[in-house]
């Protein structure tokens, strides 16, 4: 198997900084070959390359008149037979288009040859003028990419920080973008990225989960049954909302349509306003359904014959339930493993969908409860956000029933904080590629809590 | 019809081109009180301030290069009186495209070009197509940001390999600036009794010579070249050459001298003979009628070996 992973970006913007970066701490122990097409101000060095064991090809000339015509992709055929990488990084030329390059790769994709990730460096001081100025291809690679990662975010003022970031969402609303300066990431962190598990509906999904545990819990301990009026129990057999074509689901059945788009009232987490909530349903459904003890799937799960509603569709024999169970773990809805499942939501899911930076709704069939979360590239006083949080509890703002935060700070530490009623918990962590904020409560002022944050 | 002069600002962004120009109309040597159109196709960081002009005369615009249509120049120059315009350009556009596009009562007086020296190279080896369209209409070309005591002479070489006339001025962070006097020598010796041009020099002398023909008027030169046919001289030349490359494989193009020979049909389309020929600076249609240099074989040796890289180079 080889990815292919593409990190444009124009010229000075960074891209052989992170690509270095990258084969240090992230490609480590991969078999790499590394095409260049641009001669940067920064060379890679040989002796760097030979000491990670990497290959290096150079392309033709670079210039922009010459990038991509016909050798490029018997190149990269080349250097697929020659070395069978397990990854080849290309650094294409900083005035193509990034379109461009993805549609020369795709010319050489198979079943072992697979487009991996598609990146955008941009000097984060120079977005405004290069967008104004050079136009096509600049926007070209913004637009295009999956990961936009911002070079220099820490020399340039905050506020020609919004205004790039700004403009940057206004040609990519669903990129991941990274904001942090790449010295507080590791490149762990910046894969995950790349790969759509830092962003915001991921870490939305966490503290669903975790409110969704703690309700669990309290479901145990109270015994909520079919009269519950939480709004999360569904005794209707379409309570498994599994449209999302994952092969692997237990509930993965033949009429997806039928599932989705039935009866609001009946299902926990119907709400259609947008494209963005459409996406987040999922993990919602499943999860409640099997928090919520819902027959149908936990009897499912146990192997039960008399099972299921959820998933009746399934008229499959008892092997494949067996079958089905083997896989709930890593890809079922109804799989046991909360935390990897989300994970796996979010990125076949989600990952291209919702990591947009803007508000994350999640709403709850009887309105009830209300997720909300936003991605800041803005800096926090510690004491800013203790108040806000304090403020948060105080019910002004609707019943907060939780709220997460990863947030950079002022003095270059990075704050964590998580909350539940009546208990904060704030502390000093690590960096993240940018700041997420989410809260999750009945009631929510959604435009109050993102004013006592100011984001 | 009344000519306007035009004052053309090239390079790339952030490269100082505004804040020379915002200097230049600050200065009442240059800026006495002509009415004048400011064209701005690039707006980068920094930007204009009219209260500092000693005259209320200038009057700016901003446009799109690649999409501006010779009626909206015409009419901005109509609507402001315009008595001269300094344009500022894109650098990611061709000069020549806009030249193209200019109404015809506008004049192109100077060209100059601005680099940035730190990132000059950069560019150089990414965006060669566009550096050279800047350097090879410029008369001037102002590497600024560089430190004293540098080493000049990559900017010098990359600057006269595209243009020979071009003044090089070398501004440094000091403050200070120096004019280029670097003199290139040419790989060969015109003052030789058989000027030998070396393959890879090919070019070179091409140039020189197509530039300033009668520095080679009466002399004698051998060269190893590819046989052409010149289509409208069907009897008695040919033109022998090479093809050469200046930016990129794109810009690939045969460049041939047309040379009289008795037998030219004889040989072989493209193949690779050792001329021998006394040059003569004379009108020639491949010239477009202009004075160029035309060859009279002394002796071709046909069956030379095929030059290696067979593209001429710079």
């Amino acid at each position: 198997m080889t990815k292919i992973d593409i990190y444009s970006g124009f010229l000075g913007a960074g891209k052989t900084t992170l690509i270095k970066k990258m084969i240090s701490e992230a490609y480590k122990g991969q078999k790499l070959v590394l095409i260049e097409n641009e001669f940067g101000e920064i060379g890679i060095d040989g002796g760097f390359l030979q000491d990670a064991g990497i290959n290096i090809t150079e392309m033709n000339s670079g210039c922009i008149c010459c990038s991509l015509v016909g050798d490029f992709g018997k190149a990269l055929t080349q250097v697929i037979t020659e070395y069978d990488p397990d990854r080849i990084i290309i650094e294409p030329s900083g005035v193509g288009k990034l379109s461009d390059v993805i549609a020369a790769v795709e010319k050489v994709t198979n079943n072992e040859v697979t487009l991996g990730y598609t990146v955008a460096v941009a000097d984060a001081g120079k977005v405004k003028v290069y967008m104004k100025n050079f136009g096509e291809f600049y926007n070209n690679q913004i637009e295009t990419a999956s990961t936009i990662i911002l070079s220099r975010t820490d020399s340039i003022p905050q506020s020609k920080l919004d205004t790039s970031v700004a403009l940057i969402r206004e040609h990519n609303a669903v990129a991941t973008l990274v904001t942090t300066p790449w010295g507080e990431l590791t490149g762990e962190q910046l894969i995950a990225a790349m790969e759509g598990k830092a962003t915001l509906a991921a870490e939305l999904a966490r503290l669903e989960m975790e409110r969704l545990a703690a309700e669990e819990h309290h479901h145990h301990h109270h015994e909520h049954d079919e009269n519950c009026t939480c709004g999360c129990h569904d005794h209707d057999h379409e309570h498994h909302h599994h449209h999302d074509e994952d092969d692997h689901c237990c509930c993965h059945d033949h009429d997806h349509e039928h599932h989705h788009h039935d009866e609001d009232g009946h299902c926990c987490h119907h709400h259609h306003d947008e494209e963005h909530e459409h996406h987040h349903h999922e993990e919602g459904h499943c999860c409640h359904g099997h928090h919520h003890g819902d027959e149908g799937c936990h009897e499912h799960h146990h192997g039960h014959e008399d099972e299921h509603h959820c998933c009746e569709h399934h008229h499959h024999d008892h092997e494949e339930h067996e079958h089905h169970h083997h896989e709930h773990d890593e890809h079922c809805c109804c799989g046991h493993d909360h935390e990897h499942h989300h994970e796996h939501h979010h990125h076949h899911d989600h990952g291209e969908h919702c990591s947009c930076g803007h508000d994350h709704h999640h709403h709850h069939a009887d309105e009830v409860f209300t997720s909300w979360g936003r991605e800041t590239h803005l800096k926090f006083e510690r004491s800013a956000i203790e108040n806000a949080l304090k403020e948060l509890d105080s019910g002004k703002y609707g019943m907060v029933l939780r709220a997460k935060g990863i947030l950079p700070c002022v003095d270059g530490t990075w704050i964590h904080f998580d909350m539940v009623p009546e208990e904060i918990d704030i502390r000093t962590g690590s960096a993240d590629i940018n700041g997420k904020l989410c809260v999750i409560g009945a009631q929510l002022d959604e435009a109050g809590v993102a004013a006592l944050f100011g984001v | 019809m009344q000519q306007i002069p035009v004052y053309v600002f090239t390079g790339f962004l952030d490269s100082g081109k505004t804040k020379f120009i915002q200097e230049t109309l600050e200065d009442s040597r240059f800026n006495d009180g002509e009415r004048t159109l400011l064209l701005v196709f690039e707006e980068g960081e920094e930007e204009y301030d009219f209260s500092a002009y000693p005259k209320q005369n200038v009057n700016m615009e901003v446009l799109d290069q690649q999409t501006v249509t010779t009626k909206q120049l015409a009419d901005l120059s109509k609507k402001y009186k315009a008595e001269r315009v300094v344009a500022e350009l894109n650098g990611m556009q061709q000069v020549g495209d806009l030249y193209m596009r200019m109404p015809e009562e506008w004049v192109v007086a100077q060209e100059v070009m601005f680099a940035d020296a730190s990132t000059f190279m950069a560019y150089n080896a990414n965006m060669r197509n566009l550096v050279m369209d800047k350097l090879v209409g410029a008369q001037m070309v102002v590497f600024n940001r560089l430190e004293k005591g540098c080493d000049t002479m990559p900017f010098h070489k990359i600057a006269r390999a595209a243009n020979r006339k071009i003044d090089i001025l070398y501004d440094y962070t000091d403050g200070s600036t120096e004019y280029d006097d670097i003199v290139d020598p040419l790989p060969f010796d015109i003052n030789a009794p058989v000027i030998e041009v070396k393959d890879d020099d090919y070019a070179i002398w091409y140039r020189d010579c197509t530039e300033e023909p009668e520095k080679y008027d009466g002399k004698t030169v051998k060269f190893k070249a590819q046989v052409a046919m010149l289509r409208r001289d069907k009897d008695g030349m040919f033109a022998p050459g090479r093809f050469v490359m200046t930016c990129c494989v794109e810009d690939i193009a045969f460049c041939g001298i047309p040379c009289r020979y008795p037998k030219p049909r004889e040989m072989e389309s493209r193949s690779w003979v050792m001329v021998t020929a006394k040059i003569s600076a004379e009108k020639h249609k491949l010239y477009k009628g202009d004075i160029g240099p035309v060859l009279t074989a002394i002796e071709v040796v046909k069956g030379a070996e095929p030059a290696d890289p067979d593209v001429a180079t710079f």
